[in-house]
């Protein structure tokens, strides 16, 4: 389980919870279209009543590559893949900015600020919601070592004073849980 | 066309361009006069507030502007339950979810703005004096 972030309260740890919200990286979305067990896990998700989530950086990310690579038949797809599993949409907060910075100014090794931006949507959001566990679901596995800023005691804020960090995981880690 | 030839060429059009400078600037002194003295006469009318609104943006971030540039107070919670559209968009100040139908489910408020933002505050000062 490497690169997971664990919660400095101790809470939840990976313990299994009632309710997910599993959080998208573009590449899940490229994989589940050329990948059943990806879509397979999706759906396995949204069956057994965890939230999918999709941030609006996601879904430009996927568009962007989509008309830049000319892959139409791979945007009616993921289109397709939404129409099916209706994940929520999440728009930018002021937190997602602050969280951006922060990231930036922790981790000074070569992650793009595109990923960081896909991640601090989920840090911002899961700030704010209820008991549900939190997870960004990537296939980089490079994304899997970023250390979150949250996870250090002398780097970190008072965002989830009490609540449980979201993790930063590959589809085994969430295949595992459900 | 050889560089001699360029070179002529916008040497030429920035005459033509500084003989229209002074050509204008003579008019906008001839001008002045006459706007001047409606002036002193009362006659000049106060701005049109609408032209106004296109040009400003509203400092209250609890105003919007619509689609006939009318100011209006707006409720960010008025929208919960409404279809996502450019519309509504525009009162989800704070930003928001939308469900996989299209309907906003969640509208976030300036008071759980502003509890992120005192949460993570003085952390954000000393980001900002950090060197990058």
């Amino acid at each position: 389980m490497e690169g997971l972030q664990r919660s400095p309260q101790g809470s939840a740890g990976y313990a299994r919870l009632s309710s997910m919200r599993v959080y998208l990286d573009a590449n899940v979305l490229f994989d589940s279209v050329d990948s059943s067990k990806t879509k397979n896990l999706l759906r396995r998700l949204k069956n057994a009543g965890h939230s999918l989530v999709i941030s609006l950086s996601v879904l430009g990310e996927v568009l962007l590559i989509c008309i830049t690579e000319d892959r139409q038949d791979d945007l009616i797809e993921i289109r397709n893949t939404c129409a099916e599993l209706k994940p929520d949409y999440v728009t930018p907060l002021k937190q997602s900015r602050i969280c951006t910075l922060c990231m930036d100014k922790f981790d000074k090794r070569g992650y793009n600020l595109t990923d960081k931006t896909h991640i601090a949507y989920t840090l911002a959001h899961s700030a704010l919601s209820d008991d549900s566990e939190c997870y960004f679901l990537t296939t980089d596995r490079y994304l899997m070592e970023m250390r979150l800023p949250c996870v250090d005691p002398e780097f970190r804020c008072n965002l989830f004073e009490g609540k449980t960090l979201p993790m930063i995981v590959k589809e085994d880690f969430i295949r595992d849980r459900i | 066309m050889g560089v001699v030839a360029h070179i002529d060429d916008i040497q030429s059009r920035l005459d033509a361009l500084k003989r229209h400078q002074v050509e204008t600037a003579a008019e906008l002194d001839e001008l002045l006069p006459a706007v001047l003295e409606r002036a002193f006469r009362g006659e000049l009318q106060p701005p049109n507030q609408n032209c106004l609104n296109k040009v400003f943006m509203p400092l209250n971030p609890n105003c919007i502007r619509t689609g006939t540039n009318m100011i209006t107070e707006s409720d960010p919670q008025s929208v919960l339950g409404k279809r996502y559209t450019r519309e509504t968009a525009r009162h989800m100040l704070h930003g928001g979810v939308i469900d996989g139908n299209g309907i906003i489910v969640r509208v976030v408020t300036r008071e759980e703005e502003a509890l992120q933002w005192k949460a993570c505050k003085d952390h954000l000062k000393a980001l900002l004096d950090m060197p990058d």
